[in-house]
This record gives structure tokens, sequence and C-alpha cells, in this order.
């Protein structure tokens, strides 16, 4: 069991390294559309669309890594009120709740992804045109990879592993840099 | 039950998983999918919320704004052009009491401009001005307070997460509010930098200058004897030419606030390799990115799942009549939406107290005849004043877990906050009498 957790994390976090790479190739894109534009007035065509729909599928493919290192924000308030096994009890329930709302999740994007692959399912006209089904694929593979992650926490509670891990910072932000190890 | 008063109850189910310490996302999503599941009576409806919130909510142009924008500061956080900074302005305010106060202040103004969340400023002037204000005896509780409170400049100069968070929820140009924010924002920066120099004067040992100090024989800090040489100067330009080229270009309308988010970026990576950022720091950067503004996005989602709860409940629509039918005033009616954010800020982070108050106060405040614009900044002045205040104030964290000081305690940081979130919430009714504070660029650019 830990060493499938110790894979589906290292793919997690390829898959976030991934797509932070994907986001500085964006950057160019919109660099080059820009220049093309007010220099030689002609911009990248679709810029827009690729832009868009890549937003989607890096927000999911960055989801089940920011999952495991704390990145969701929660409210700590009760923290330091209530026994710290009443925490931690409510912890496992919401992980348990994560799990079932991502495999649902999945299970509904099920379906649109196999029509947008079977009717072609384009966005955008003109010269370039973007086939939605890859964002639909990334959406319910990520989506039961965030499921994983979410059992991943689950489990790591049972062994009685605490939920600040080293690096958490509450709110995200770029408080320490580093702070993915 | 009518659908109302059990949307109502989902509400509070969503209030109570937050509580119990839920991820806020999970909370939101799932409380607003069974509630809209349980409303429509079918299964399919939820599931149908699920797919199409999934895919559609984030497949808008204006998106990429988040994550370049996260991307652009922290590249600038890690540059060391914070400190260039910080340098250059202690040394342009050398005949100013309470100096590094004020630089600090200034600081965090300008730093804002380029970075769009609270945390970094906090985390970066800790470790730069930190060590300098106690170097020179300045009170601990002024310099932390000093440090933390004028972070809350981040979210209100542009560009600002919660701006863009706003704009999203209520359909109002991220450029306009971009706009809205700098003046308040500028106010609020005099406002800080006033009360420092003004403390400065009336109790100098706080700022460890005695008497004879301001009569000229002002101790030095190290940073005083740190030279001004290139690699300052080239951090110092490179951010104002970054803060002109990206809120200039957006002002200017040669960019939308999505091209100048991604020129932005590539600007601050060229800025870091300049100053010698090292690759791997690059990478931490982007990853980190990652690691803030995927949460952010999914949020986003969840939100959309919220506010289909919200209207199929007829939510919003009943607490209109709610809160107009109590026939208060409109400054009662907005000291009261002041008093649920602040209490909120106690506890939750900012971004989640938007999404869940903005699509139920703000279609109230428009009815009051609030200029929609005003009211994004007043509401993101009372939110912010919730990263400063007890017991979970983010900001008060941050700066405790950054300064390299094992003897602060968060007790002195909350205490030296105090006039900061004091004037944050008292600017928020400055806007409320005098509105054009707030609109007066978005209508003349």
């Amino acid at each position: 069991m830990v060493n499938i957790d110790q894979w589906l994390g290292r793919f997690a976090r390829n898959m976030h390294m991934l797509a932070a790479i994907w986001l500085f190739l964006l950057a160019f894109l919109i660099l080059a559309d820009v220049v093309g534009r007010g220099i030689f007035n002609a911009p990248i065509q679709g810029t827009a669309e690729l832009v868009s729909n890549s937003i989607v599928a890096i927000a999911f493919l960055q989801l089940s890594h920011s999952i495991r290192m704390r990145g969701m924000l929660r409210a700590e308030f009760l923290d330091a009120y209530l026994p710290a096994w009443v925490m931690r009890g409510f912890s496992m329930l919401g992980y348990l709740v994560a799990v079932a709302l991502f495999l649902a999740i999945a299970y509904a994007s099920w379906e649109p992804m196999l029509n947008a692959w079977e009717i072609k399912e384009y966005q955008g006209d003109g010269a370039l045109r973007v086939p939605t089904y890859p964002v639909r694929m990334i959406i319910v593979a990520m989506s039961v990879l965030s499921a994983c992650s979410y059992a991943s926490l689950f489990a790591r509670g049972l062994r009685g592993e605490h939920e600040a891990a080293p690096d958490a910072q509450p709110g995200g932000g770029a408080a320490e840099p580093g702070g993915a190890p | 039950m009518g659908s109302t008063a059990f949307a109502g109850m989902m509400i509070v189910i969503l209030l109570l998983m937050i509580a119990a310490g839920f991820h806020i996302n999970v909370a939101l999503a799932v409380a607003s999918v069974v509630g809209v599941g349980i409303l429509a009576g079918k299964t399919s409806v939820a599931l149908s919320i699920l797919s199409s919130t999934s895919y559609e909510v984030l497949r808008d142009y204006v998106f990429a704004v988040i994550p370049m924008f996260i991307l652009m500061g922290e590249l600038i956080a890690r540059s060391g052009a914070a400190k260039d900074l910080f340098v250059v302005l202690n040394r342009l305010l050398i005949r100013v009491p309470g100096r590094l106060a004020v630089a600090t202040v200034i600081g965090n103004a300008v730093f804002a401009a380029v970075v769009g969340v609270s945390i970094a400023s906090a985390a970066t002037f800790s470790r730069i001005a930190y060590p300098q204000m106690v170097a020179l005896r300045y009170d601990k509780t002024v310099a932390l307070g000093c440090i933390a409170g004028s972070s809350s400049l981040g979210m209100l100069i542009p560009p600002s997460v919660l701006m863009i968070v706003w704009g999203v929820l209520t359909e109002l140009s991220i450029g306009k509010l971009f706009l809205a924010g700098f003046l308040p924002g500028l106010l609020l920066a005099a406002l800080y930098a006033t009360y420092c120099i003004v403390l400065a004067l009336l109790k100098p040992e706080l700022f460890g200058e005695g008497k004879r100090a301001i009569d000229g024989m002002r101790q030095r800090a190290a940073i005083d004897d740190t030279p001004i040489d290139a690699a300052v100067i080239t951090g110092t330009v490179g951010t104002v030419l970054l803060i002109v080229v990206v809120l200039g270009g957006i002002w200017g309308g040669m960019f939308t606030p999505t091209e100048a988010s991604g020129i932005g970026a590539l600007m601050a990576l060229a800025l870091a390799l300049i100053k010698g950022l090292k690759w791997r720091d690059v990478v931490d950067a982007i990853s980190e990115t990652g690691r803030t503004s995927a949460p952010l996005l999914f949020l986003l989602i969840c939100a959309q799942m919220y506010s289909r709860l919200l209207a199929m409940g007829g939510v919003v629509g009943s607490m209109q009549e709610l809160i107009l039918g109590l026939g208060l005033s409109p400054l009662a009616i907005i000291a009261c939406m002041v008093v649920v954010w602040f209490m909120l800020g106690m506890f939750i982070d900012s971004v989640s107290i938007i999404l869940l108050t903005v699509p139920i106060f703000s279609p109230v405040a428009t009815k009051l005849g609030i200029d929609p614009i005003a009211f994004a900044i007043m509401g993101i002045l009372a939110i912010e004043a919730g990263i400063l205040t007890p017991p979970f104030g983010l900001a008060v964290y941050t700066v405790k877990a950054c300064v390299p000081d094992r003897d602060v305690t968060l007790r002195q940081i909350f205490r030296g906050s105090t006039p900061y979130w004091v004037f944050l919430v008292g600017e928020v009714f400055v806007i409320y009498y005098f509105p054009v504070i707030a609109t007066f660029l978005p209508t003349h650019f």
C-alpha cells in the first residue's frame, strides 16, 4: 500500500511540474501573441482558446499534488479549542467526503468525455480549432488521482500522522521558498 | 420546508463543515451539489452540475491571470528585489523619523504592485526589515506590527487576487477593479506612514531614537552601509519598470489583464535571472505557484456550484427582501456587512469569505444604490482586516514564522498590528462617504 501511495505521490508531483511548465509556455505564447499583434499586426490565431482550455487542464493537473502538500484551504480555528482526537476525526471524515466528491466528479464527467471524443467536439473557429476531449480526459483522470490523494491523506491519518505537514502554510501564498520537498 | 429554507439549512451545514476543518473547496462543493440534488429531486441534476462546472467555469481567457500573477509574485519575491527596494527607500528617507518603519510601509506599497497576495509581502519584509529594526533598537511590538500591518496593502494595491476573484463573481471588469484599488491603496499607505512618523515623533524611544538622535546624531543601521551598487539599482529599477509595464499596460489599454499577467511573469523571470536567481529557485517558484493557484482555481469551480444552490433556493432574493425589509439605513446595513466580514475574517481566509458572502451581499448593495466598484473596495478592506486580527490572522502567523527571532510572540504581533486593522476598517467608511476615491480612476480612464 505504502509503495502504491509513494508511486501515486510521485506521479501527482510529475503532473504538477508538467502543468507548471505548461503555464510557463503559455506565458511565452501570450507574449508572442502581443508582440505579433503590436509590432507585426499579426496576432497568433487561437491564443485565447488555447489559453482558456489550458487553464482548466493546468488547474486539474496540479490539484492532486496540492492536496498532498496541504495546499487546500481550511479553517483552523477549532483546532485550538477541541481535543486533537476530535479534530482528527473531523479531518478523516472530511477526507472521506472528498474522496466521494472527486469520484463523483470523475463519474459525472465520464459520459461528456466519451461524447466529446465520439462527436469530435471542437472549440473556436477559424484558423485554430481546439478539440475538447483532451481537457475532458484530464478532468476525469485527475479527479480520480485527487480522490487517491485524499484516500492517501486518510490512510496517513489512520497511521496517526499529523495534519500539519512541515510546509503547511494556511491560505497558500509565497510564504516559504522551497515549500515542496 | 420551502426551498429557500432548505437552501439556508444547507448553508448552515456548509458552515459547520468549514468549522470542522473540512477543506473549504470540498465543503462548498458537497453542500452545494447535495443541496441542488435534493431540491431538484434528481441525482442526475447534481451530477450534471459537477461535470458542467468542472469543465466550463474556468474555461475563459481571464482566468489565466490568477496563476500568471501568482507566478510573477513568486519570482519577484525570490529575486531579492524587495531588499534592493528597501535599501534605496531607507536611504531616501534618512531624515524621516521612524524611517525603517516608513520604508517598510512604502516598500510594501511598491511591492504590492507586483505581487497579488499579502502573505508574500509579510514573509519578505519579516526577513529584510525586522533585523534592521531590531539592530536600531526599535520596540519589537512596533516593528512587528508595522511589518504585519503594512502587508495588508498587498491585496488593495493591484494586481490583487482578491480583486480578480471579486471581479469574476460579480462580472465586474478586473482592469477597472485594479484601477479602483489604486487610490484607496495609496491613501492607506499614506495613513500607515503618517501613523509611523507621528508615533516616532511622540515616542522616539519606541523607534530606538532618543532625543539626541533626532538632533542629528542619528544611529546607523547596517543597511545604511549597504552600497547602492548596480545590483541594487537593477532590482529597484526593474521592479518599477515591471509595475509600469503591467499596470500601465492594462490601464493604457495596450493589454488585457491576461496579457499583462503573462508578460509580467516573463519580465519577473528575466529580472530574477539577472539578479542571479538560481535555477533551483526558479523551479521552486513555479512549483509553489501551482500549489497556491490550483486550489484557488478549484475554489472558483466550487463557488459556481454554491451560486447554483443560492439561485435554485432563491436565497439571494430572500436575503435581499429580509435585509432591505429591516428598514435599516444603508449605513447600518453596510456596517452589518462589515461586522460579518470582520468576524469571518477571524476564522477563514479572504478568498473563501468573498466566495461565501459576495453573491449575497453584492446585489443588496446595488439595491441600496452603492456603486458596485466602491463596494468591492470596501469589502476587500474589511476582509483584509481579518489577516491581522486574532485568533488566526494569517499575516501575523506568517510574520511569526518568518522573523529570525525566536522570542517573538504572536501576542506581540497582534498587539502591534492593531492600529493597522483599525485603519483598514476606518477606511471602509471613508470609502462609503467618499466613493469617488475608488470610482474616480475607473470612470476617468
